[in-house]
């Protein structure tokens, strides 16, 4: 890291995610974490696959609170919110499934992503007292500034809950600097313009975000948007402590059908292989 | 002119709510807008345009037959259907695009709902030879044909959305992951709603709704209005008819929200009236929601105020009381259009005609030396569909 930053106490599920993505990277090894929306495309059918995505060997999970108008979205993660909530599906069923999973895997980290509005509609206090109660460890809300991040990282931290931030490759160096005195968890790099979709590669874009993240702060940068493939996955395992699968899962390409658990797992499991390959050649290419 | 702070609130409204990824151009429209805002010949080149391109000032006219009609105040039009494009809209588009030239802009995104803002936009690019896309609900495109059409014409890109409901509110959202993907290219937005500065910029742009009232109504009647009445979608021409007599304490103002099918029916838009504070599209105002954050669809007839959010600076109003907002059915706005037709001469917008239906209720409560101006802020040829299908106009009908 470059000129040192003084970076704020992170709360406790903020540690609880940095933790088990070193795990990782303390082997030499890169973090998986896969986002699936919650109670997309049922809740049955989602507790199906965030189970697959524990087994296939998520490091942290991502669980997204579907919602009405994803600004941050491409059509791939608009629909699976819309079929989550055309399924009844919205805040109390994602801290159910959130709880569910954590019943059976207490030690996996999970990361919620919502947009604010479900935030702030029940009060801040009493949607992080919700989402601490469910077994959340931390937040993303994409559509939240970091000029407006203070209430919220407050309300969060009090409930022990991280606020994990954003970078962006439009993110410039004044802005970085701010990000790293309030990152924690990990930072999610935005590896290129535009909304969530999947891609055969990761961005060149990509490794410019990272190294702007990494002259700033210590804390493991995860890199998101557009990992599409096991090439893609790969790619960003080159480049950054974890790696985000969002899209991909919930639409495989086209002509392998809908995609279930099963397709998920495999897909995960192909990503996981191509990440330890990718590594493993860095290191005796090193 | 009131002001938002330097990080955009109003009150606990507005803000910026966006992804890091616009941020920056978020902050650099800002640091652009403050540059330009500072420039006499800024404004003096939009003035010119008004004045030129657009004709204004638009007239300021007395609605006799209307008054004698309603019985009470005296009812005067603000003629902003007689603006170039037939819309209060290319007030605001003008300067954007204006801004956009001077931060050296080649391309610019639009959102549109009834397709003014659409056309404005349009007009405006094909102005001064910017390219232009604009994002408008697969619903909207249905039942806005006209306006569909009239972009093209202009060498606009028409982009048909069909997510969520395919209405105004989804045009803004794929309008936003537009200008994600381009963040070069500058976002004309359509009302004084969004990220800061465009809540602020919109309605200075608009503005001049307002100071030209000030100016004509002094000229009629030798003394300021007594009331200001303008619909309210995200709330841009009312914004600019209110926002320069916020100081003045004995001009009252009314915002007309859309109720659709009525309040009680669910079927409305009339976030002010009956939502709860939110965020949506940028800002942190009044928005029609579910108790658990979702964004209700909102309804209308009229395309342009069929919005489920307004702006944020309308939000600071109704809480400090300086504006007081009310609500026009379906039905009755359609009444209004009647009454316009059948005693001025003037087709109204459905959105104008909410304005009128709530002046006309307001004017009976007046006595006769009160005065009234009402924001006629466009012209309705595009709502002839609908008025067809509504069974206006037919031969021999009360209508």
């Amino acid at each position: 890291m470059g000129e040192a930053h003084v970076r704020a106490p992170s709360a406790a599920g903020a540690r609880r995610v940095e933790a088990a993505i070193r795990r990782r990277t303390a082997r030499g090894e890169r973090a998986l974490v896969p986002f699936l929306t919650a109670g997309d495309p049922s809740e049955g059918e989602s507790l199906e696959r965030l189970r697959a995505c524990a087994d296939a060997g998520a490091d942290v999970l991502e669980v997204g609170l579907p919602f009405s108008d994803p600004v941050a979205d491409g059509p791939t993660l608009q629909a699976a919110a819309f079929r989550a909530l055309a399924a009844g599906g919205g805040t109390e069923t994602t801290f159910r499934l959130v709880s569910r999973l954590k019943a059976e895997r207490p030690d996996l980290p999970v990361v919620l992503l919502t947009y604010l509005n479900p935030v702030l509609r029940p009060g801040l206090e009493a949607f992080m007292a919700r989402a601490a109660g469910a077994g959340v460890d931390a937040l993303l809300v994409p559509d939240l500034s970091l000029e407006e991040s203070d209430p919220v990282r407050r309300a969060a931290h009090a409930a022990e809950l991280g606020l994990l931030p954003f970078a962006a490759p439009t993110t410039g160096p004044g802005r970085l600097a701010r990000l790293a005195e309030v990152a924690e968890g990990f930072v999610y790099c935005v590896a290129r313009l535009g909304v969530t979709g999947a891609n055969e590669e990761v961005a060149e874009s990509a490794a410019a975000v990272v190294r702007g993240v990494r002259g700033v702060t210590d804390v493991p940068c995860a890199i998101g948007f557009g990992i599409g493939t096991p090439q893609a996955a790969a790619g960003a395992a080159r480049l950054a402590d974890a790696v985000i699968v969002g899209s991909a899962l919930a639409a495989p390409a086209a002509g392998d059908g809908p995609p279930d658990a099963r397709s998920i797992a495999d897909l995960l499991g192909a990503m996981r292989r191509a990440m330890d390959e990718r590594t493993r050649a860095g290191q005796e290419g090193s | 002119m009131p002001q938002a702070d330097a990080t955009g609130h109003f009150g606990p409204y507005g803000g910026r709510y966006v992804p890091e990824t616009l941020m920056p151009a978020v902050l650099a429209l800002e640091a652009a807008y403050r540059e330009a805002a500072a420039d006499p010949a800024f404004w003096g080149e939009l003035e010119e345009l008004g004045r030129t391109y657009v004709g204004r000032p638009t007239p300021l006219t007395e609605a006799r037959r209307l008054t004698a009609f309603t019985g009470g105040a005296r009812i005067f039009l603000k003629r902003e259907d007689l603006c170039h494009t037939g819309a209060h809209k290319v007030n605001n588009t003008l300067g954007q695009v204006l801004l956009a030239r001077r931060m050296g802009k080649r391309r610019v995104l639009a959102e549109t709902g009834a397709g003014q803002h659409g056309v404005a936009t349009a007009t405006a690019a094909a102005l001064f030879g910017l390219e232009c896309t604009v994002y408008m609900g697969a619903e909207d495109i249905a039942r806005q044909a006209l306006n569909v059409y009239r972009m093209r014409l202009l060498g606009a890109r028409v982009v048909a959305v069909e997510s969520g409901s395919g209405t105004l509110k989804d045009a803004t959202n794929e309008a936003l992951r537009a200008w994600t993907a381009d963040p070069d290219a500058f976002y004309v937005i359509g009302s004084v709603v969004g990220p800061h500065p465009y809540p602020t910029m919109v309605r200075d742009f608009q503005s001049v709704i307002g100071r030209e009232v000030r100016t004509q109504a002094l000229a009629a009647t030798g003394r300021l209005p007594d009331l200001l009445v303008a619909a309210v979608g995200g709330g841009s021409n009312a914004a600019g008819l209110f926002s320069p007599f916020e100081g003045d304490d004995g001009v009252r103002m009314l915002g007309v929200e859309a109720a659709g099918e009525g309040v009680e029916s669910g079927r409305h838009a009339a976030s002010l009236s009956a939502g709860e504070p939110g965020v949506l599209h940028g800002a942190l105002s009044y928005l029609l929601q579910t108790p658990d954050g979702q964004v209700r669809v909102a309804h209308s007839i009229s395309a342009g105020l069929d919005y489920p959010g307004v702006g944020p600076e309308h939000a600071y109003w109704r809480d400090s009381g300086r504006v007081t907002y009310t609500v026009v059915r379906d039905d009755e706005a359609l009444e209004a259009v009647a009454w316009l037709c059948r005693l001025e001469g003037i087709l109204p917008a459905l959105e104008s005609a909410h304005a009128v239906y709530a002046a006309v209720r307001a004017a009976r409560d007046m006595a006769p030396d009160e005065t009234i101006v009402v924001s006629l802020s466009g012209r309705g040829d595009k709502d002839v569909e609908t008025l067809r299908a509504r069974g206006l106009g037919q031969q021999g009908g009360e209508r």
